[in-house]
């Protein structure tokens, strides 16, 4: 009777997941040759992964390219949303792992967008034969000032974000449901998704929103066993540009390149500098 | 006078601009400036060149890049956005953004941006959100322990306690761990024996079995874990636990405090752990408290029923219940088992000269003796009076035999106490069962009062005796 149902681990509870489950809970799309290096993307907070669309068509010509939606963003399964799992970064580094096993990739580049690329480092440290190079894109380990580290933001303007997202969330989530969801192929759905999307997304997007900008990946990036590449930009609001540098001194091997461009959505206002940087690092 | 779209552009109280995607102005009406605090010297291109993001508010910024950026390029429109811009003399001011994502023919992508004005209104609804949002957590904390209540109270065991606590406890904490131990509840087991419900870090035998504290200790992060736990916090910190609370479940009954378990809670980040969530895990322990003394009353209640009040043996009722799982067993794997019936002999002097207390003694050391005896998994009962059964499984002919020896020298041995010297001895009854074949399974009764009859017939051949009959189905011959 004792211990019956204790379990260990990094489960957190969950049961194991097959590989078809992962493909739909997390939306995966896989383009290009087989038996070609391969290329994963991950998305930022905010976005989904069709916000490397343009760059991933390209590559996929010559490469295998694999994209997919962290549970709670974009056209992921929101009911696999579990709290305590995306309770940290970690969980959604669980995602990008169980993407890889499902899909088979190994010795793959992973581009990070953003947050990210702390969650390839953090898929990375736990599982590094699944990857070959982590190339971040805008990163930050930490967006909170701490002592004599500048993040660039206080808990209070998080706290205000939170807020902010709480206070737009009817508008928001008015004005943004239809085009994320909108499922040409299955439309008989789509009202449904809407009416679970505007319930469930504010809440997600507050608690991943809290968990991205309160996140501190400083004391794991000794452990990155890959080579980085970090991409960063010029005049970037989320990720200050000392943070390059920072990151440059912190994980063992890594290569800071500045970006001849600026903002935080790089690879949306300059997708061509983005993709020459990635194949530069294939 | 004929007013010119000029007019409309430069007077409307609405401030209008077009940025690039990096939030860097092309151009603005002239409200824009008066609104930013800045004099209107009078040209037009004032902020030209500047970018919007420098008059929004840290929060400001990190809603304008994380989501309202990321929902233009996703829908090519935001409505009625609320975010806070820097006033006149840099202070908070919200204010209501519209915008529209356009390409021109080169592609280049502009946003065209409207603000209106509404702090006042803004204000109060943050008021509202403010109050919403402290009845949402009130109401939700509630519903947790209106669940939480409802579920133990038809809990039937400790395993119901252990799934409920796991389960609410992890809905209020949203912790990456959540661990239920319950210690030592039996009433008569003397080792604490514990379980455990939930899940725990890996490698973190060492974290599960540390000491329960008699108040709830939270570490909101690393360094607090370090504090608390100085000789493990390495140990947290290689399994990636970064907060932690542990609630401890005490009864505090006469100024005397007992442990009864504690939920531990173990999260992968820093955590700020708001008194709602503490205040949430208090009460679940509260109620795993009474939960647990309403299942050790029970259990009490069950073992009284089941037990002889006396020696804390196994009853009739429970050796029949024991008795019917060990012949099902039997049945199963083709086991041989036995049932051995024992009588005192020289008991009843006892009893009538030195009187039932002495008596009541004297049956509280048989019943030692023959625990001794006995290994774990064989059952030793009481029926009444100086009466005993031992019910043995997977043993043949000779074991029983040698057990009987065993049992009647052991009852032989002197007597302490007021007891000293009266000479005590055993006369055994034994019945075999081997199951084979089809032959019909015994019931417990019959096999017992096979035994007691074998009993009888070593009683007469002489006391201290023991006489071993091979069970025989009704149908074949004895």
């Amino acid at each position: 009777m004792a211990d019956c149902e204790h379990e260990r681990g990094d489960a957190v509870g969950q049961p194991a997941v097959t590989a078809a489950e992962v493909l739909t809970r997390n939306a995966v799309t896989v383009l290009g040759a087989e038996n070609a290096s391969v290329v994963v993307f991950g998305h930022g907070y905010g976005t989904e992964q069709s916000v490397w669309r343009g760059i991933a068509a390209r590559l996929a010509q010559e490469h295998r390219v694999v994209l997919f939606d962290y549970v709670g963003s974009g056209r992921s399964d929101l009911a696999a949303y579990d709290e305590q799992r995306y309770d940290s970064l970690h969980g959604y580094a669980e995602d990008l792992i169980e993407v890889l096993d499902a899909v088979g990739a190994s010795n793959v580049l992973f581009v990070g967008h953003s947050v990210s690329g702390m969650i390839g480092a953090l898929a990375a440290i736990r599982r590094p034969e699944f990857f070959r190079k982590l190339l971040m894109v805008c990163p930050s380990p930490r967006y909170l000032n701490d002592g004599d580290y500048i993040g660039g933001f206080t808990r209070d303007d998080v706290t205000g974000l939170l807020d902010a997202i709480d206070a737009n969330q009817l508008a928001w989530a008015s004005s943004l449901a239809p085009v994320v969801t909108a499922r040409p192929d299955r439309p008989e759905i789509s009202e449904r998704v809407r009416e679970q999307f505007a319930a469930t997304n504010p809440r997600i997007a507050t608690h991943f929103a809290r968990v991205t900008f309160l996140s501190d990946t400083r004391h794991r990036l000794g452990e990155i066993p890959v080579p980085c590449v970090v991409l960063q930009s010029r005049g970037d609001i989320i990720a200050p540009p000392h943070i390059g540098a920072y990151l440059r001194d912190h994980i063992p091997d890594c290569t800071l390149i500045e970006l001849n461009a600026s903002g935080h959505f790089v690879h949306l206002a300059e997708p061509e500098l983005i993709e020459t940087h990635i194949r530069a690092a294939l | 006078m004929s007013v010119g779209q000029k007019d409309l552009l430069e007077y409307a109280p609405v401030a209008l601009c077009v940025i690039n995607l990096n939030g860097e102005i092309l151009a603005h009406n002239s409200i824009l400036p008066q609104w930013l605090g800045l004099v209107d010297t009078g040209g037009a291109d004032l902020l030209v060149g500047r970018n919007l993001v420098d008059w929004l508010t840290p929060a400001g910024r990190l809603l304008y890049e994380a989501r309202l950026i990321p929902g233009l390029l996703a829908s090519g429109s935001a409505r009625e956005v609320v975010i806070e811009a820097r006033g006149r003399h840099g202070q908070p001011a919200s204010v209501i953004l519209n915008a529209n994502l356009i390409s021109d023919a080169t592609g280049e992508r502009r946003i065209y941006v409207a603000l209106i004005d509404a702090a006042a209104r803004i204000a109060f609804e943050r008021e509202l959100l403010e109050a919403r949002r402290a009845a949402d957590i009130a109401r939700a904390q509630l519903s947790l322990l209106q669940e939480a209540t409802s579920q133990l109270a038809v809990a039937e065991g400790l395993d119901d306690l252990g799934r409920t606590l796991t389960e609410s406890a992890a809905r209020a904490t949203q912790a990456a761990w959540t661990l239920v131990r319950v210690v030592g509840t039996e009433q008569l087991d003397t080792t604490a024996v514990e379980h455990s419900w939930g899940s725990s870090p890996d490698g973190s035998e060492l974290i599960g079995t540390m000491p329960i504290p008699t108040e709830m200790v939270v570490c909101r992060n690393a360094e607090e874990i370090h504090s608390v736990y100085p000789a493990n916090a390495d140990a947290f910190r290689f399994v990636g636990v970064e907060a932690l609370i542990v609630t401890p479940i005490l009864r505090v009954a006469h100024g005397d405090t007992k442990l009864l378990g504690a939920i531990h809670s173990w999260f992968r980040r820093s955590r700020s752990l708001e008194v709602d969530v503490l205040d949430s895990l208090q009460a679940l322990a509260g109620q795993a408290e009474r939960v647990i003394e309403h299942l050790q009353l029970q259990e009490r209640v069950r073992h009284r029923a089941l037990h002889d009040g006396l020696t804390a043996l196994p009853n009739r009722m429970l050796l029949e219940e024991r008795l019917e799982t060990m012949l099902a067993g039997s049945r199963r794997d083709e086991l041989t088992c036995a049932v051995l019936f024992l009588d005192l002999d020289g008991f009843k002097a006892i009893n009538d000269h030195l009187g039932h207390r002495v008596g009541d003694e004297v049956l509280i050391t048989v019943a030692d003796r023959l625990r001794e005896i006995c290994r774990a998994g064989e059952t030793v009962a009481r029926l009444g009076g100086d009466e005993f059964v031992v019910a043995v499984s997977q043993i043949d002919a000779d074991g029983v035999a040698g057990l009987a020896t065993r049992i009647r020298e052991r009852i032989r041995q002197p007597l302490d106490g007021e007891a000293e010297g009266a000479p005590l001895s055993a006369s055994i009854g034994a019945v075999i069962w081997e199951p084979s074949g089809t032959s019909p399974t015994p019931s417990p009764g019959e096999l017992v009062a096979a035994a007691d009859a074998a009993m009888y017939e070593a009683k007469h051949g002489g006391k201290d005796n023991f006489v071993q009959r091979i069970w025989l189905p009704v149908s074949g011959e004895n």
